[in-house]
């Protein structure tokens, strides 16, 4: 972990978080009912899971088992997705998405992961969580 | 006149000596690391307080162990009932307890113990500093003069692997060694089987990480992933006693009995065997 990618991380995650659009089961964000019966928009509470549990799974299993266990059309693909924006590959056409980029780069590509993982993750603290 | 002793530390089980909530690490509940090298590391203040604890349950009984503790460990400032008059600061000093060997599991036997140039060197340093016998020295001495990287003590299996350390995939990369059965011997790991990889190797081998889970009802409420020191890890430390006696008094003390270290002491972890690798009287004046 490098403290200071870690650090630079931080304020480009907070921004992707912000304007990441997508809504409902398989997205960042989900609409709930507020007080006054209008809607609010809180991240999903599985994404945090799947943020916590990434790290764990590289750290287990490897680099690349790990981002193909996220990589499926399922609901936990959003999480590679935030990853590959917030390390800034998201713009290469050789690199569209994140297995893509482990595969071809696994020896860099571990370290800048791991980095917006804890930035993803403390970026996350700042918005309010859904309840399951 | 002051000794100075070094110490080491076998982990019996899992340790985690946690470095606090305030690391936001990839995992939630990381071990201590050493600021330099990042390997990891017993922090000093960490290593006395599991041992000021572990003297004050065995001393329970006996009236003199029982005085021995602030003597050892200074007045504990939490205890009105002991003597006011005494000197608060305990007369030994204890210093950070360091990695030197951590196992790594082999496809062909259950595992090897790793260690690198690197803890060799740190090691070495602190057994300078304790003050080791000429003739110790000097086995020391050639040890530290050779190459060690590469190295081991044992022949390896046709097409063993070592998880984790890319390096020995292909195992002609490792070399036989004499110098590394004199250490081996030096420590009393007879049967251990050692390998010496490189510092890189060493520092990106990653520790184990175990889910943790508060069950409330059957319902997860809580999960959560800490990280441990493998049980088999062999850890290094240095005291400097102020008062002879104290000294035989800690290593008799210690002497075939696990000391608990770290958290989680009601699931096993933590549980250490602790002993005395060299000492030299008077070194330090």
């Amino acid at each position: 972990m490098s403290k200071k990618q870690v650090e630079s991380y931080i304020p480009e995650a907070l921004n992707i978080i912000k304007k990441c659009n997508k809504v409902g089961d398989k997205g960042l964000w989900v609409e709930i009912k507020g007080d006054n019966d209008n809607t609010l928009k809180v991240i999903r509470k599985e994404v945090n899971g799947y943020l916590a549990s990434y790290g764990p799974a590289i750290i287990q299993s490897g680099l690349i088992p790990a981002v193909v266990f996220y990589q499926g059309k399922d609901e936990k693909k959003i999480v590679n997705d935030l990853i590959l924006e917030v390390i800034g590959k998201k713009e290469d056409e050789y690199n569209k998405d994140l297995l893509e980029y482990a595969c071809n780069n696994e020896k860099e590509a571990k370290e800048e992961i791991m980095d917006a993982i804890i930035a993803l993750k403390l970026a996350l603290r700042t918005f309010k969580i859904g309840e399951k | 006149m002051s000794s100075k002793n070094v110490y080491f530390i076998k982990a019996v089980t899992n340790l985690h000596v946690g470095s606090g909530d305030v690391t936001y690490g990839v995992v939630d509940n990381m071990v201590q690391r050493d600021c330099v090298t990042n390997y990891p590391i017993i922090n000093s203040s960490s290593l006395k307080g599991a041992l000021r604890a572990f003297f004050e349950c065995n001393a329970k009984d006996n009236e003199s162990d029982k005085n021995n503790v602030p003597k050892i460990f200074g007045k504990d400032s939490n205890s009105p009932s002991q003597d006011n008059t005494q000197n608060g600061k305990g007369k030994m000093a204890f210093f950070d307890a360091k990695i030197l060997f951590r196992p790594v599991r082999s496809n062909k036997r259950p595992y090897a113990l790793v260690t690198c140039p690197q803890a060799l060197s740190d090691f070495f340093e602190y057994l300078e500093i304790s003050g080791i016998k000429e003739d110790e020295k000097e086995g020391l001495k050639q040890l530290k003069e050779k190459k060690l990287e590469n190295k081991c003590n044992f022949e390896p299996k046709e097409n063993e692997k070592f998880e984790e350390i890319s390096k020995y995939e292909d195992i002609t990369n490792l070399f036989k060694s004499e110098e590394i059965t004199n250490l081996c011997n030096y420590l009393n790991l007879n049967d251990e089987k050692i390998i010496i990889c490189s510092n890189e190797e060493f520092s990106n081998l990653n520790l184990p990480v175990i889910a943790r889970n508060q069950l409330e009802n059957g319902e997860s409420k809580n999960l959560w992933y800490e990280e441990v020191v493998p049980r088999k890890s062999i850890f290094y430390f240095m005291t400097n006693c102020e008062e002879d006696g104290l000294s035989n008094t800690f290593n008799e003390a210690i002497k075939e009995k696990l000391v608990q270290i770290g958290g989680n002491a009601t699931i096993g972890y933590g549980f250490c065997d602790i002993g005395i690798i060299k000492s030299k009287e008077g070194n330090n004046e």
